[in-house]
Order: C-alpha cells, then structure tokens, then sequence
C-alpha cells in the first residue's frame, strides 16, 4: 500500500468509528430515561433526591412498586386496559378485514366511493368528535362501560384500508374455484382469505393493542369512576395525587404502564415495524 | 315462501346472494364509522352555532362562539403555543430523523436492525408515562437535568414552568420520543429507491453530499412529505404530554396548547358549543395546512 491509498481509508475508519460511536450514544441516550426511571423506582425517597444523584439504587427496593400498586386499583386498571385493548383489537381485525373484503374482491355499484369515504373519514381528528361522541354514550348510556369504551372505536379506517390493499393481491382464482365447489361467501372469507393474511393481520393486532393500551383521552372522557378506569388515566391520577412529591413510587407506576407496551413491541416488533412500513409507503 | 312467490323472475337487491355477503360485510364497519365520526363531525359543526352546558338544551347562537374565539386572549395564547411547538418540532425533528435514516442506510453500517428496535422503543410507551419519567428528569428541585447543568455552574432552571422554556423542553420530549418511528418510514422510503441511479451517478463521479442532495432527497421526497404531514398533524394534537406535565395546578399559561384548552372549555368548565368551536378551528386550520404541505409537494414532484 502506498501512502496516497491508507490515507483516505484511514480517514475512512476514524469516520466510520465516529459513526457508530455516535448511534451508540443516541441509543444510550434514547434508553437513558427510562434506565433512571426504573433506577429511581428501586430507591427510598430519600435516596432519589440525594443531591449529586446516586446511581445505582443500593439496596433494590420493591416496596414502592408494591406501595403504587396498592394506592391506586392498578389491578383492576390493567384488566380494564387488557379487556378494552384485546377485545378493541379483535373487533377491530373482524371489522377491517370483512369489510376490506367486501370492498377488495366484490365488483358493486357505489364500491369506489365507500373506499374514497373510508379514507376520507381518516382524516377526521378524534377531538372534534369528542363533544358530539359523549353526547351519544351519554344518550345511549354508554358511558363509564366497556361497550361504551370498545364499540365507537371498532371501525378503524386504517385497518378497512390496509386490508382491502392486501386482500386485493390474493388470486381470485381460489376464491371462483371454492365458489364452484359450494362455499358460502363467509366460508370464503374464513377459509380462503382470512388464512392468507396472517401478516397483516398480525401488524394490525399490535397497531390496535399499543394503541389501545396508550390511549389517553378517549378513556379519560368516556370512563368516570374509579373502576372503570385504565392504566395511563390511573397513571395521570397518580402523577395528580397527593402522592406526587413521592419519585421513587411514580417512577415505579411509571414503570408499571411502560413495561407491557415495550414487551409487546419486543416480541412482535417485526410485524410493527412491518406495519409502519405499510403506512409509510402509503404516502407515496 | 309460498308458491305464489315461485313464479315472477323479478329478483330484489336483497335475494341476490353477492350483495347480501357485501352488505353483511361492510355494514357493521361502516354503521360505527357513519354514528361515532360522521355523524358526529357534522353535529360538531351545528353545535359550533350553539351555546350547550349538557344540562338545559342547546341554544342557536349564531357566530357568537367564532365572534367570541376571535377575542379569546386565552385562545389565541393557546394557539400560539400549539404553533410554536409544531415549528420547533417538526423540522428539528424530521431533518434528525433524515439524517439518522441517512446513516442507518449506509450499506457497511452493522446492526442497523438493533439500532432501529432501540430507536423506536420510545414511541410504542404511553405519552402519559413518557411525560411522568420526563417530569422527574425536568424537576426543578431534584431533577437530573438541574444536577447536570449544575455541574458546569448553570443555576437551576424551571423546565416546564419558565415561560421561556416551557414549550422548547414539551420539544425536546416529544423529538425524543418519536423520531424513531420518523427513521423508520424513511427507511423504508429509502429502500424503494433504486440502486441504479446511485451506479449511474458514481460513474459521472459525484461525491456523497451530491448524491444525496440530487438523487436522495429528490426521490424521498413523497415519504419526507408523509413524515411531515404527519408529524404536524400529530403535533397540533398534543394533549397527554400537557396534562400530566401541568400536574394539578395545571399547566402555566406557557404550556397551555389548543387541545388541551377545549378539553378544559368542553370538559371543564361544560362550555360544550365554545369547545366544539375550538376543536372545529383548530381542525380547519390542520387541514388547510395538510393541503398546503399536498399541493407543494405535488408541483415540487412535478418539476
């Protein structure tokens, strides 16, 4: 090697290590916060506002997850948050694929303009509803239950979209072969189409599930009392007590409410990841 | 069925078996959709004319709720704020996002799918709990970023409630938060883009910066128009963060954005029309925008 060549590639090297120390340093610190959260929700009250802070809790104390758990029905707010997220999510897949479905692989008068109205409701922001939409619970007496929480949401235009794009790249061939045979048109769907879709249908679940189990101020609005609450709103109610003063036990809730969207996102990132690639590529 | 049904051929909408399965299909969608958004939408711009406590019937009041908006001290603060916040955050954060894309995307880089996961981990947690770990790390008293700048003999700051720093620190938060799902659609903006142009332009000896400038950024721009829309979209929606941030005092006037001021007009004090009106604004403006963003974008891509 001649001078004039190690050269660059030396420069090439020092840029390249750059690079990466750099990524590693945003990692660090996109994790960073919630390494001292879960840090903070070990210690005593005490030790989390010592001043120069201490690092590592010493000992690792369990009481305040156990002292969040028992100040509020957090209990009671995870059940609330899983059946109105499962549940909001298995609707809203049966919704979104069966009319995908309709509008996919049916030839009707009328098809083109449903799906144009189906994309357009897209844009409607949720918080120009939320006056007229309590009006109606209220009428129908919907509030504080967990029909009143799922059923308005059922209908994602999203999901409808997404699946309808799908489902139109499955063959028609099966679906005319299994119509000869004598299938009944929902036999189709459930036998023929529904089995096809299984990536899909997995992105939708997790899109559904985090953003459920996130939802902030649609069960903050449609619940009131206290057992029918989910975990950010009993979270937000934590963070409002008299108990606020108290890091260690709001940093242990905090950790709480953050634990399950991040275990449900590490296991099944790959379809999520998938499904904002699908959204993305929407755009162009 | 009786015989004398047998006879006439005449067939209705409702014996043909095909629409009877689209119908079954796409009603119950379309039932939820057309009574909890259309419907809805439409009755919040009839209850925009009206003046609603919930309890005694709605009153027509004309363009008294848009009248009084327009000399809405509180409003327009409000509505500053939530400008402020969508300018500071959008395009700080779709150019960090970009270039982190731009990074990740490089063909030597390693583990650029565990870079990815960590990136994104942020946004799949509950702004709620987001804010909670964030409101100890802004703490003025014991917060860690107070204990940091003191270490260099910067005098405490009050984050969230200094006027001056309320919104730039509400930024920071939410960038931190989501420009991970940012890299991840211009990823896969990026991966649409064919190899052979970057072949083609290596021939012709252009350097890193001009291929980027003339063939990335040209080609990427349908996804940095979608990550744009989106993320303004998102950020005039802001609302969670606000809450919990303002604890129960509630947030300083510094802090108040356009989301969080009709909850509190609707909700709070049971001013039903005047929200409404809030919200009705508040989306207009987000759609005069998103067709602005549309249309620019359309004639850029037409040249």
């Amino acid at each position: 090697m001649t001078s004039t060549v190690s050269r660059p590639r030396k420069f090439e090297t020092t840029g390249k290590a750059t690079i990466y120390l750099a990524l590693t340093l945003l990692a660090v610190g996109t994790l960073f916060p919630f390494i001292w959260a879960l840090g903070t929700s070990f210690k005593t009250e005490k030790q989390a506002i010592a001043m120069p802070p201490q690092w590592i809790p010493d000992p690792i104390r369990l009481q305040n997850y156990i002292d969040a758990w028992n100040m509020f029905p957090f209990g009671r707010f995870y059940y609330n948050t899983l059946l109105f997220a499962v549940l909001g999510m298995l609707g809203s897949i049966a919704l979104s694929s069966l009319a995908g479905y309709a509008l996919a692989k049916y030839q009707f008068r009328g098809q083109y303009a449903i799906l144009i109205f189906i994309i357009a409701t897209m844009m409607i922001p949720y918080w120009v509803n939320l006056v007229p939409v309590y009006t109606i619970l209220a009428k129908l007496g919907w509030l504080d239950t967990y029909h009143g929480l799922i059923i308005p949401r059922l209908a994602r235009p999203f999901g409808i979209f997404l699946m309808r794009q799908y489902i139109r790249s499955i063959p028609s061939d099966y679906i005319d072969a299994a119509r000869i045979d004598g299938a009944s048109e929902f036999g189709i769907f459930w036998r023929i189409i529904l089995p096809q879709c299984t990536p899909v249908l997995a992105t939708l679940a997790i899109f559904f599930f985090v953003e459920d189990w996130n939802s902030f101020m649609w069960p903050l609005v449609v619940t009131n009392s206290l057992e029918m609450r989910t975990v950010t709103v009993g979270l937000a109610l934590l963070s409002g007590s008299p108990h606020r003063t108290e890091y260690a036990l709001q940093m242990a809730a905090a950790t709480i409410g953050a634990l399950p969207a991040i275990a449900v996102f590490l296991a099944f990132q790959r379809y999520l990841t998938q499904g904002i690639t699908l959204s993305g590529l929407k755009g162009q | 069925m009786n015989g004398k049904q047998r006879t006439p051929p005449k067939k209705f909408w409702f014996q043909d078996y095909k629409l009877r399965a689209i119908l079954s299909f796409l009603l119950p969608a379309l039932t939820i959709l057309v009574v909890f958004s259309v419907l809805p939408s439409l009755a919040a711009i009839g209850l925009s004319f009206t003046k609603w406590d919930m309890l005694s019937p709605a009153q027509f009041v004309g363009l008294a709720n848009y009248k009084r908006l327009l000399g809405d001290a509180r409003f327009k603060a409000s509505f500053m704020n939530t400008l402020y916040y969508t300018a500071g955050s959008v395009p700080l954060c779709t150019l960090f996002s970009l270039t982190i894309a731009l990074v990740l995307n490089e063909k030597w880089l390693k583990g650029k799918a565990l870079f990815r996961t960590l990136f994104f981990i942020p946004i799949v947690v509950s702004p709620v709990a987001i804010s909670m770990i964030w409101k100890w790390i802004y703490n003025p008293a014991y917060g860690l970023l107070n204990a940091a700048i003191a270490m260099v003999g910067i005098p405490r700051q009050f984050w969230t409630s200094d006027p001056r720093l309320a919104i730039p620190s509400l930024i920071v938060m939410t960038i931190w938060q989501t420009f991970g799902y940012n890299v991840v659609i211009f990823l896969a903006g990026l991966l649409a883009i064919p190899t052979e142009f970057y072949e083609a332009a290596m021939v012709d000896g252009a350097n890193k910066w001009q291929q980027i400038r003339h063939i990335t950024l040209p080609l990427l721009a349908p996804t940095t128009a979608f990550v744009v829309i989106m993320a303004i979209i998102r950020s005039f929606q802001v609302f969670d963060q606000v809450l919990v941030l303002g604890g129960v005092s509630g947030p300083p006037k510094s802090l108040v954005v356009t989301v969080y001021y009709l909850y509190q007009m609707a909700f709070g004090s049971f001013k039903m029309g005047y929200g409404t009106t809030i919200g009705v604004v508040l989306f207009l403006t987000i759609l005069v925008v998103a067709i602005a963003q549309f249309r620019y974008y359309a004639r850029r891509f037409e040249e």
